[in-house]
């Protein structure tokens, strides 16, 4: 049933149409009205049904929106809950028993709930506030799972994450001398236990910074560098010097000799000194212009050949 | 032949001796040689090997006697020549071993390549040992004569050594001393000889003169100045093995009027060249006499000359 609407420009035809339809099947057949019903006209008729049915067994029913239903006499008023939201049970002999079943679902919230017995759990698993804080008080939260949070903040002296445990500004492991980190680890500036060393980054240069005397600093290690190593000096940023190596193509060793002196290079001029050379180490062929004086005994063999260098 | 130029540390370089040094050096081993010749002469007593040296003188002739008349001339003795015979001389030679060639014994010398070399016995000879062998049987009595002997008239003559040490003359020129005859002493001894000349037998000293001291090979074959005590040794033996026993016509020998140079002073036996100094005594009337003096001139009968000689 709908509403009918006959335009200006319809015809009068289509107004007979739609009124003999409007009559026949929106109105009814005033023929087939009850017995009991004395009104010849619709609006009489409804009037006194309404009257009948409130007169006699029939009650009305009205919700917070001051929606009303009649329900007459010997008329079934069929309550029924929603699926995890509520449920209702009718029980013998008059009782209907409006409850919450085992699992609610409750599409939009909750208010000021208090649960005081059992566990609680979300089947989506997200807890909000309107207020962008949920507090749980002194209590202590236990998880066998995980704990994430866009913001975690602890506010106590201690908090213990499995076996690190975060003590002020001390991060510890429990149950042993050594954090793991799997991941990069990155800090403005690393300090040892006393602050001695120092790892940092200095005008966009990573930098190890000691403080013990006389800046010594140990490396218990065999470093691995790429092909330069830079000294800066003791004026610091003007001048360098690099030691760097050739791309060495098989393993090679260049050992520093277990004594005091100074690295002599081909820039060098007259530096190396006679106590330098090994004994038998230098050669005729080492020699510049060579030139050669022969000692022979008187017999003309020869005892001994010296070589020297020329100009 | 082959004359080497040594080599000596000059400030720390080698270099090649002057002429100046090598006659140096030839002096050192002259005056090595006479602090131990090897061909020594001696005076003896009686009994030199080196030759006899006659002395003649006249003496006066038998006198006469007559008892009634002084005897004549006829009747009188000739003077006579006394004949005295001198070998007071004697010469020896030692015998020497000195030190072998070991190839690097002797002095280096730079070859003709620029080389170093030992000198050979040959070079040293050469160099060394043979041109003081020449000085030595030179005829002058220089200190490059040093060793060697000379005949002198006086028993002390600058720069020699009066061999015998006693001043015992080696030979006596003796003649008649005429002024020791007198008629009135008729019969007169008949010799009455005085000394007209003695001869001494001197032997030259020695001039340590200053040199440089050259080098040698080690045994390591290294280059090395002579100790001074070492070169000295070494020269000395080898400077008197040539001298006693040079085979190569070095070998120095003395002789009286033999071959040779001759030696400081000839030896010259005078004589009174007169027939006889007729003289008479009237001693008594029953006693007469008459006896011929030695007179005349002092005539050289002859000259001996000592010799020294290489051969």
């Amino acid at each position: 049933m709908a509403v009918k609407n006959i335009a200006v420009t319809d015809t009068l035809e289509t107004f007979r149409t739609t009124f003999n339809d409007l009559a026949a099947n929106d109105f009814g057949d005033i023929a087939n009205l009850s017995g009991g019903i004395t009104a010849t006209n619709l609006v009489d008729a409804m009037n006194e049904t309404i009257s009948i049915a409130t007169s006699t067994a029939g009650w009305t029913i009205e919700d917070s929106s001051s929606t009303q239903q009649i329900i007459g006499g010997g008329n079934i008023l069929r309550v029924f809950g929603t699926s995890n939201e509520i449920e209702a049970v009718v029980s013998a002999t008059d009782t209907l028993t409006i409850g919450l079943p085992s699992a609610v679902s409750i599409t939009t919230s909750v208010t000021a709930p208090t649960v005081s017995t059992g566990n609680m759990s979300l089947t989506n698993g997200s807890i909000t506030d309107s207020s962008g804080t949920i507090s749980f008080g002194d209590e202590n939260l236990t998880s066998t799972g995980t704990i994430t949070g866009a913001t975690i903040t602890g506010t106590g002296a201690t908090h213990t994450l499995g076996t690190v445990e975060i003590s002020g500004n001390t991060l510890r492991s429990t149950d042993s001398t050594r954090l793991n980190v799997n991941d990069t680890f990155r800090a403005n500036a690393f300090d040892t236990q006393n602050g001695l060393l120092t790892i940092d980054e200095n005008s966009s240069i990573p930098r190890l910074t000691s403080s013990a005397t006389g800046k010594a600093l140990t490396v218990d290690a065999v470093p691995l560098f790429n092909s330069s190593i830079e000294f800066d000096g003791s004026t610091a940023g003007t001048n360098k010097t690099t030691v760097s190596v050739t791309d060495p193509t098989a393993n090679n060793t260049i050992t520093i000799p277990d004594e005091t002196g100074t690295v002599i290079t081909t820039g060098s001029i007259d530096a190396v000194t006679e106590s330098m050379m090994a004994n038998d180490s230098i050669s005729s062929v080492e020699m510049k212009t060579l030139s050669t004086l022969v000692i022979y005994n008187s017999s003309g063999v020869a005892q001994k050949t010296i070589h020297g260098a020329g100009v | 032949m082959a004359v080497r130029t040594p080599l000596y540390l000059n400030s720390g370089n080698l270099k090649e001796m002057s002429t100046t040094m090598v006659d140096n050096i030839i002096d050192q081993i002259i005056y090595q040689y006479s602090l131990n010749p090897s061909v020594t002469l001696s005076v003896v007593s009686s009994g030199g090997n080196l030759g006899t040296i006659t002395d003649t003188r006249l003496q006066a002739g038998t006198h006469a006697t007559s008892a009634s008349s002084t005897p004549p001339e006829s009747g009188t003795g000739e003077p006579t020549v006394v004949t005295v015979n001198y070998d007071k001389i004697s010469s020896s030679s030692a015998t020497v071993s000195p030190t072998s060639d070991t190839g690097k014994t002797w002095p280096v010398y730079r070859t003709s390549t620029n080389d170093i070399q030992a000198m050979t016995l040959q070079d040293v000879k050469d160099t060394f040992l043979h041109p003081a062998i020449d000085l030595l049987t030179s005829g002058s009595t220089g200190t490059q004569q040093a060793g060697t002997y000379h005949i002198s008239t006086s028993s002390s003559v600058t720069g020699s050594t009066e061999v015998s040490g006693s001043n015992t003359p080696i030979f006596l020129d003796t003649g008649a001393n005429t002024s020791a005859y007198s008629s009135g002493s008729i019969p007169e001894t008949l010799d009455q000889p005085q000394t007209l000349t003695s001869y001494y037998l001197q032997r030259v000293n020695g001039n340590d003169n200053a040199y440089t001291t050259p080098m040698f090979i080690t045994g390591a074959n290294d280059l090395q100045v002579y100790t001074t005590t070492n070169f000295e040794s070494l020269v000395q033996e080898w400077i008197r093995y040539t001298a006693a026993s040079s085979t190569d016509g070095y070998a120095i020998s003395y002789n009286i009027n033999g071959t040779g140079t001759n030696r400081g002073s000839g030896i010259v036996d005078q004589r009174l060249n007169g027939s006889g100094n007729y003289q008479t005594r009237f001693v008594n009337a029953n006693d007469y006499r008459a006896q011929e003096f030695p007179n005349g001139t002092l005539t050289t009968i002859n000259t001996y000359f000592l010799k020294i000689n290489k051969s």
